[in-house]
């Protein structure tokens, strides 16, 4: 994690200068917990709305994107439970008429890319943060909120999935190694 | 190979691309977070003085009241701030002492101008003024047949304040006016006691 910035609580420019600072990282991800950009982009907005509001009682002891962090994969998570409710009444209203052809992906990305999407936004929000930004598992625990021992335990499980996942993809192929 | 390695090495090789793909070098747009009023300024716009420091509006616009009352009296003071940044809010404080003689000089007629709203009033005056006026039973010499009444003395003060409102204001709608008097018959004379 780059060493953070000195913010003073409710000023509001150094909230602007948070948001330039961490936005396209946020979005980065967000992007791999809720599937496409423009709804990450949705989310990273509300997400910097609420975190606004909270400006003024934000305490400098923790890194100030490591809490913006929290509340966007917060704002992921609640989408993410909303838009799997979505769909599955849409498939109980689906049941018994015509079937349809599938809706076409929305974004075209990797099969890795999908099986981290596949993930609970938790372990999904855990693996970007290791994997992508660099996080440690103190530095991920702090982000989210939780015990070291909390994120330890998400990152075994979402790697055991994405094993799963990505195992029964290539099984034709017989190997993990990247399908491009 | 060791699966749990290549694992890792993909998460850690292909993912940060991948979403930086997804991504691209997106610039921050505006900030939703932005257009979000702040306390005070909901505050204010609640008042209607948004971009006006309050504390300053509040005690200007009651200097201003204060000084006018106290030097002018009686009329009506508005007092009018505009905010900055293409905002602007107006707070009036209105006060109103009226009397007679500024509402008649506002609308601008005179009160003893034969308005039609003021003509009842003048005749019920002139009836007054000319019971005042009128020679007593008892007085002597003895007051001439049919001088007692006070229709002819009423008649003449309607008669010209029907003419004057006639003449001056024709166009101007008017209330339904006070009928005239009728001017009431001369008293018969009595029979002359020989």
């Amino acid at each position: 994690m780059e060493a953070s910035p000195t913010y003073q609580p409710g000023s509001a420019e150094d909230f602007d200068s948070l948001y330039r600072a961490s936005y396209q990282r946020v979005l980065r991800t967000l992007t791999g917990i809720v599937g496409d950009r423009t709804t990450a982009e949705e989310c990273v907005q509300e997400a910097f709305v609420r975190a606004f509001k909270a400006w003024p009682r934000w305490r400098p002891d923790a890194p100030a994107e490591a809490w913006v962090h929290r509340i966007a994969i917060n704002v992921a998570t609640s989408h993410r439970r909303r838009e799997a409710l979505r769909l599955l009444r849409e498939r109980l209203i689906a049941v018994g008429r015509e079937p349809t052809a599938p809706a076409p992906d929305r974004t075209e990305s990797s099969d890795l890319l999908d099986a981290v999407r596949r993930l609970p936004a938790p372990q999904a929000a855990a693996i970007v943060l290791r994997h992508v930004h660099g996080y440690t598992n103190r530095e991920i625990a702090a982000a989210l909120g939780v015990a070291e021992s909390t994120i330890a335990s998400r990152l075994a499980s979402a790697r055991a999935r994405l094993r799963t996942d990505l195992e029964g993809e290539s099984a034709g192929m017989g190997t993990l190694e990247p399908s491009r | 190979m060791d699966v749990h390695d290549s694992l890792d090495r993909r998460l850690h090789d292909e993912l940060g691309p991948e979403l930086n793909r997804a991504v691209g070098d997106a610039v921050p747009p505006f900030p939703r977070y932005r257009s979000i009023p702040t306390e005070r300024r909901f505050r204010l716009r609640v008042l209607g003085l948004v971009g006006v420091p309050l504390a300053v509006s509040l005690r200007t616009v009651a200097a201003l009241a204060a000084g006018t009352l106290a030097v002018g009296g009686g009329t009506a003071i508005a007092v009018s701030s505009h905010a900055g940044a293409g905002t602007s809010a107006t707070a009036q404080l209105a006060t109103a002492q009226l009397n007679a003689t500024s509402s008649n000089s506002a609308s601008g007629h005179s009160s003893s101008s034969g308005h039609p709203s003021n003509h009842g009033s003048v005749v019920t005056s002139a009836v007054a003024s000319c019971k005042a006026a009128r020679p007593s039973p008892d007085a002597s010499p003895k007051p001439s047949p049919g001088s007692r009444g006070i229709g002819q003395c009423v008649s003449k003060v309607a008669s010209a304040g029907q003419s004057s409102t006639n003449g001056s204001e024709p166009a101007e709608p008017t209330e339904p006016t006070v009928p005239a008097h009728p001017t009431p018959p001369a008293h018969p004379t009595p029979p002359a006691h020989s």
